[in-house]
């Protein structure tokens, strides 16, 4: 089955913010030649949370760099189409691009230690994207800049305008990063591991901002993370990546409730339950990531997987829908379907 | 009643609150005694260079053979040789302050220009990469392999020797140093999440460069700059020693040096006193720069 059919139309859609379309990515090396992207399809709405997990080296960061045109050098973007707010990004010159950076997609960084320039008060370099892309006079950006301190949360903004970035806490930083990223009001923002530098109770501060700022400024976000607790506490849909495939995409109930891909599940399972009395060994999924420069034919999850068969060893199966409401897997024997034999 | 003696707990006076600019002030102002001695003998030097007449009490170029190779104090009816005279009997004193000036002049400005240029081209390098770093790159170990003397003696056959032609060609040598420095800085810098960070703000190459890069780039090449200086000095009085620099009989701190040697076992001042006085701006100038340097750099504020 095609997936354009199963999936509702993306082009005609005012509410689609990014609309990523059978979108494949190579690397090209001196001496080999990696297709880190297979075929990916996905579209986030308008305020929408859509977390991108899967662990490291399946091509989350990709898709994330894909989105905003900063790919490193040797990736080319060889099939597929990104949209961002309606228009194709796929072949968009660096300089309209850089148009869109910052003022209608934007990004927040992993490291709140390193994304922040050490030699700059935090608020200059909030202020530096409305520099680049809105044209106000400076007692307006500052103005703009101390709103942003404000409504990111940051206690007496007047004073952590002139601060730099060492006088602050993690927190703090992750904090900043964020006003940056919404400083021209973006249609979308990329947050790429966004709490992952942080401790537990930072982490759940910061998940509330992100949440807070969706429901204030209707902004989309695509988060990427591979802590399964993070996704559940903020996003809506859940797209699981593995080896460059999006293996399973639903919303984040449906998925947590009724995974269908054995790997899902293997992840699920993996996270240890305080309430479960574990005799031995945590579960894990058995077996290693497959290398991406020699993908076997069929599913990349076969060698890993307890179901697979002979179909699996062939044919790489498409997202399907699986029945319930919004979830799409791509697996040919999904878990809690018995009507397909074994 | 007694009244409970307690006030309220004041919020210590944090630097956090300061508005920038005096913040700033306050942080250039602090230590600023440890440099009095060292920005004491540069205004010297300065002054000196810019007006040697006020200091020297005598002809700095007028010979009087009668009087060759006297100790430094000797007195006759013309007035007093504080440092005592040398071979054809000029006054060391006033050489010394007369040779401040070619000194400075020629050290500095080469300086300048050999790190501008070196600078600007190290920040291409890094930052465009690829063939434009393997051109410049190249070009400056190309210029790194041709020995100094060779290249200094070439560009002065061209253009002829002159105070102006001696800082193009010590420009023209000593930007590879800078150049390197400058590159790496840049690529480390490059590859920092900020700098990706303000490009995924949409920020244009030139403001990159100018805004985040030049700040980093430029306290390694402070400190590179201060070292040079002294280098400068002698590299001066070595292209003047072999007649390709200031002419005689022109004083220059280097040219003495090198003249003052032959006689070093009869006459100890010839030498030491232009040395003395080339130690003397080279430690003060590099103690300026570690300053500067230490103040660039915002995280030091925490000491």
């Amino acid at each position: 089955m095609s997936l354009e059919s199963t999936m509702q139309p993306i082009n005609k859609d005012d509410d689609v913010v990014l609309a990523v379309k059978d979108l494949f990515l190579e690397f090209d090396n001196f001496d080999s030649h990696v297709t880190a992207l297979h075929g990916l399809n996905f579209t986030i709405r308008r305020g929408e949370i859509l977390g991108l997990v899967g662990e490291s080296g399946c091509g989350k960061s990709l898709t994330s760099l894909s989105s905003i045109k900063l790919l490193p050098k040797n990736a080319k973007i060889t099939g597929g189409e990104i949209q961002l707010a309606g228009t194709s990004i796929t072949h968009l010159p660096e300089k309209a691009m850089k148009r869109l950076r910052g003022n209608t997609i934007s990004m927040i960084f992993q490291e709140p230690m390193t994304a922040l320039n050490p030699l700059i008060p935090v608020g200059k370099q909030i202020e530096e994207s409305l520099i680049l892309h809105k044209k106000i006079s400076r007692a307006k950006r500052r103005q703009r800049v101390i709103e942003l301190l404000q409504s990111v949360g940051i206690p007496e903004p007047e004073a952590r305008y002139h601060q730099f970035p060492y006088e602050l806490s993690g927190g703090m930083r992750q904090r900043i990063m964020i006003a940056m990223a919404l400083a021209c009001d973006p249609k979308l923002i990329i947050a790429d591991e966004p709490t992952t530098a942080l401790d537990v109770t930072i982490q759940s501060q910061i998940l509330d901002l992100i949440k807070d700022i969706r429901e204030r400024y209707q902004t989309s976000i695509l988060i990427i993370t591979h802590d399964l607790g993070v996704v559940a506490d903020v996003a809506d849909k859940v797209a699981v990546m593995y080896a460059g495939h999006i293996v399973e995409i639903a919303t984040v109930h449906e998925l947590y409730d009724h995974p269908s891909h054995p790997y899902t599940k293997g992840l699920l399972n993996s996270i240890p339950d305080l309430t479960t009395d574990y005799e031995g060994e945590l579960d894990s999924i058995k077996g290693s990531v497959p290398d991406l420069s020699a993908l076997p034919a069929g599913c990349p999850f076969q060698d890993r997987c307890k179901n697979v068969s002979e179909k699996c060893r062939v044919q790489n199966p498409q997202l399907a829908p699986t029945g319930h409401a919004d979830h799409f897997v791509a697996c040919w024997h999904p878990i809690g379907d018995e009507t397909i034999g074994k | 009643m007694i009244k409970p003696n307690i006030e309220t707990p004041q919020l210590g006076e944090r630097n956090t609150a300061l508005p920038l600019r005096e913040k700033r002030l306050k942080f250039w102002k602090r230590d600023w005694f440890q440099m009095l001695p060292f920005s004491v003998i540069i205004v010297i030097f300065v002054i000196v260079a810019l007006a040697p007449g006020w200091i020297a009490n005598h002809n700095p170029n007028l010979t009087d053979l009668a009087i060759r190779l006297k100790n430094p104090g000797f007195h006759n009816a013309t007035g007093t040789y504080l440092l005592g005279t040398d071979e054809l009997g000029r006054d060391v004193f006033s050489r010394v302050m007369y040779g401040a000036r070619v000194s400075l002049l020629v050290s500095l400005c080469s300086v300048g220009v050999s790190g501008i240029i070196g600078g600007l081209l190290g920040i291409i390098a890094g930052y465009y990469g690829r063939i434009v770093e393997t051109i410049i790159m190249r070009l400056a170990d190309m210029v790194l392999s041709i020995p100094f003397l060779l290249l200094a003696i070439l560009t002065v056959a061209v253009l002829g020797p002159s105070l102006f032609n001696l800082i193009v060609v010590l420009g023209l040598v000593r930007w590879p140093r800078y150049a390197r420095v400058a590159q790496g800085k840049t690529l480390a810098t490059v590859n920092q999440d900020f700098v990706k960070g303000v490009i995924a703000l949409g920020a244009k190459s030139g403001r990159v460069i100018i805004r985040h890069i030049i700040p980093e780039v430029i306290p390694p090449l402070i400190v590179i700059g201060t070292i040079e200086v002294g280098l400068m000095i002698i590299y001066e009085a070595s292209l003047s020693f072999i007649g390709l620099g200031v002419q005689p009989p022109t004083a220059s701190w280097g040219t003495m040096l090198s003249e003052g040697q032959q006689y070093l076992t009869q006459a100890w001042w010839l030498a030491s006193f232009p040395g003395l006085a080339i130690f003397l701006i080279v430690v003060s100038i590099n103690m300026f720069g570690d300053y500067i340097r230490d103040r660039l750099d915002p995280k030091s504020k925490r000491r």
